[in-house]
């Protein structure tokens, strides 16, 4: 099948061993495009980065990045071609100092990992000035703002053209999700592409071109993200701009 | 004051094996959460191999040197064909696997090399150094050189190569580890190797002092197991400790009380430390494995 879109999935099915989340998902995501996928908690979306990434399996269906089937590649090799995931709880190396984490984001480098380090430190310090300032200090003594823009950051050190987020503003202040979204907003000027789960439609949808919107496993609606912000039932279950409409 | 000297001497002599081979138990649980109970085989491989070639002609050092790397390579080996197969990543079939792989290797052992006990000659021989009245023997020496040298390079791969801090990131956090393309299934292997290698030098360096049969491995097994249960299982460098403790203690135990004793104690501290102080004497809060 050939098509212009930089990742496609076709009526992917997945989810944990015989736990079916997923069902008869499709969806795209065109280069240079900021594409929302919005949905209530458990709605299977942080289950969709996975499957796309590789950390789960589908158990039916295709992916394709570029054209090119990555339906069972593995996270370690998709990397490689340029996928990255900021995944959802962050899941920094604790332990480890700010600079270690960046570096090994830079793994997937292999034997150009030295310019790959330096060139990406420059980048993600110029994106995140306060990640330098830490650089020697360990991960898990960062606050929680710190630690989701190292998330960020770590995830760009492999240079990605698809960037994956999982609920970067989860549990965040206001202003520290401003200070990530506007780096999201740099990444995006530059030409990368980003598909962005979140739980926060309106924000999402307000960075976004396009959205897509998840219940129960299901892709149950899509369009440009102006008119899902209008649109009426997303307006009434996602953005709760009516009282005593609970979510589905 | 020499009699004691001379205990401590022999404490931190066997103490030094047992860092070595607990190592090992601590590099495999970091990678995998599970105990590798066929650890003791290769502290048997070591001594076997390391025969093994110098009857074939080659000096000491070469011998030694081709007895570690394929005693890791057996290590590797056994991660690829036995326990990735049989157990994936599960950490209780794991350990039911390195059971089963322990009494192959024995076997294996003992009809490659024979049921005799053998031995080899002190890498440099030599009469004993005095110290205060009390002996040193030149092996000995040898096995403190070795632990140190292995102790400070497993530092330097972790704390400075890009390998060592892939195995660290995939112990922590395997998920991320590999999104960022780390193959953490390379490292779990590779970590059978590491565990391996120094297993086979404890087996190796003190082959020349106590001999080596293929039926070695089970006993240091419990001693190198309960070595880094006494360090927490967590931390290399608490293991470390672990062995120098338990060597002592044995020794002690040995020259004051009754050489009766000697094989209980570290047993009797794997219980205690079980029952009393699951976290381990010296480990600490345990939150990095590596």
């Amino acid at each position: 099948m050939t098509n212009s879109h930089l990742l496609e999935l076709h009526n992917v099915d997945s989810g944990y061993g015989r736990t079916q989340v997923l069902r008869d998902v499709s969806l795209h995501v065109d280069a240079g495009e900021l594409v929302a996928l919005i949905g209530s908690n458990g709605a299977g979306k942080s289950t969709l980065l996975k499957t796309i990434v590789g950390l789960l399996r589908a158990s039916s269906g295709e992916l394709n990045l570029d054209g090119n089937s990555i339906t069972h590649m593995t996270p370690e090799k998709l990397v490689r071609r340029g996928v990255a995931l900021v995944p959802e709880g962050r899941l920094l190396f604790g332990p480890m100092t700010v600079r270690e984490n960046l570096e090994l984001g830079a793994y997937s480098a292999g034997a150009r990992r030295g310019t790959a380090v330096k060139d990406g430190l420059r980048r993600v310090f110029e994106l995140f000035p306060v990640l330098s300032e830490r650089a020697s200090q360990h991960a898990e003594t960062l606050s929680g703002g710190e630690q989701q823009m190292l998330a960020v950051a770590r995830a760009l050190m492999s240079s990605p053209t698809l960037l994956l987020l999982d609920e970067p503003s989860l549990g965040l202040a206001p202003r520290v999700i401003a200070e990530i979204f506007s780096a999201l907003e740099v990444l995006r000027r530059e030409g990368m592409t980003i598909l962005l789960v979140e739980q926060d439609a309106r924000l999402a949808l307000k960075h976004a071109d396009r959205g897509y919107v998840m219940r129960t496993g299901e892709i149950v609606l899509e369009g440009a993200a102006s008119d899902l912000l209008t649109d009426e039932s997303v307006r009434t279950i996602y953005l709760g701009l009516l009282k005593g409409e609970g979510s589905a | 004051m020499a009699e004691l000297l001379q205990f401590v001497i022999a404490g931190l002599k066997s103490g030094s094996i047992y860092a070595l081979v607990a190592l090992g138990f601590t590099i495999v649980y970091a990678a995998t959460g599970a105990i590798n109970f066929a650890q003791g085989e290769f502290y048997m491989l070591g001594g076997m191999l390391g025969v093994w070639f110098v009857s074939l002609g080659l000096p000491v050092p070469v011998a030694a040197l081709c007895a570690v790397v394929s005693a890791a390579a057996a290590g590797a080996l056994f991660e690829l064909a036995a326990v990735r197969p049989i157990a994936g990543g599960d950490p209780l079939r794991i350990i039911i696997v390195t059971i089963g792989g322990s009494v192959v290797l024995r076997q294996l052992a003992l009809h490659l090399f024979g049921p005799d006990e053998l031995t080899l000659a002190s890498f440099t021989p030599g009469p004993s150094i005095r110290l205060f009245g009390a002996a040193i023997e030149r092996q000995t020496l040898w096995i403190w050189a070795l632990t140190l040298v292995a102790v400070v390079g497993l530092v330097i791969l972790y704390r400075r190569t890009a390998f060592g801090k892939a195995m660290r990131a995939t112990s922590l956090r395997r998920d991320a580890a590999r999104l960022v393309g780390i193959d953490a299934r390379a490292m779990v292997t590779a970590s059978f190797a590491l565990a391996a290698g120094l297993g086979a030098l404890a087996g190796l360096a003190v082959t020349p002092l106590t001999q080596t049969a293929f039926d070695v491995g089970a006993g240091i097994g419990v001693k190198g197991f309960s070595a880094a249960i006494l360090g927490g299982l967590g931390n290399p460098i608490a293991a470390v400790g672990g062995g120098l403790v338990l060597g002592l203690l044995e020794s002690l135990a040995a020259g004051y009380l009754d050489p009766i004793y000697k094989d209980a104690i570290s047993l009797i501290v794997l219980l205690a430390v079980l029952f009393l102080r699951p976290q381990g004497l010296l480990g600490g809060s345990g939150k990095e494995k590596v």
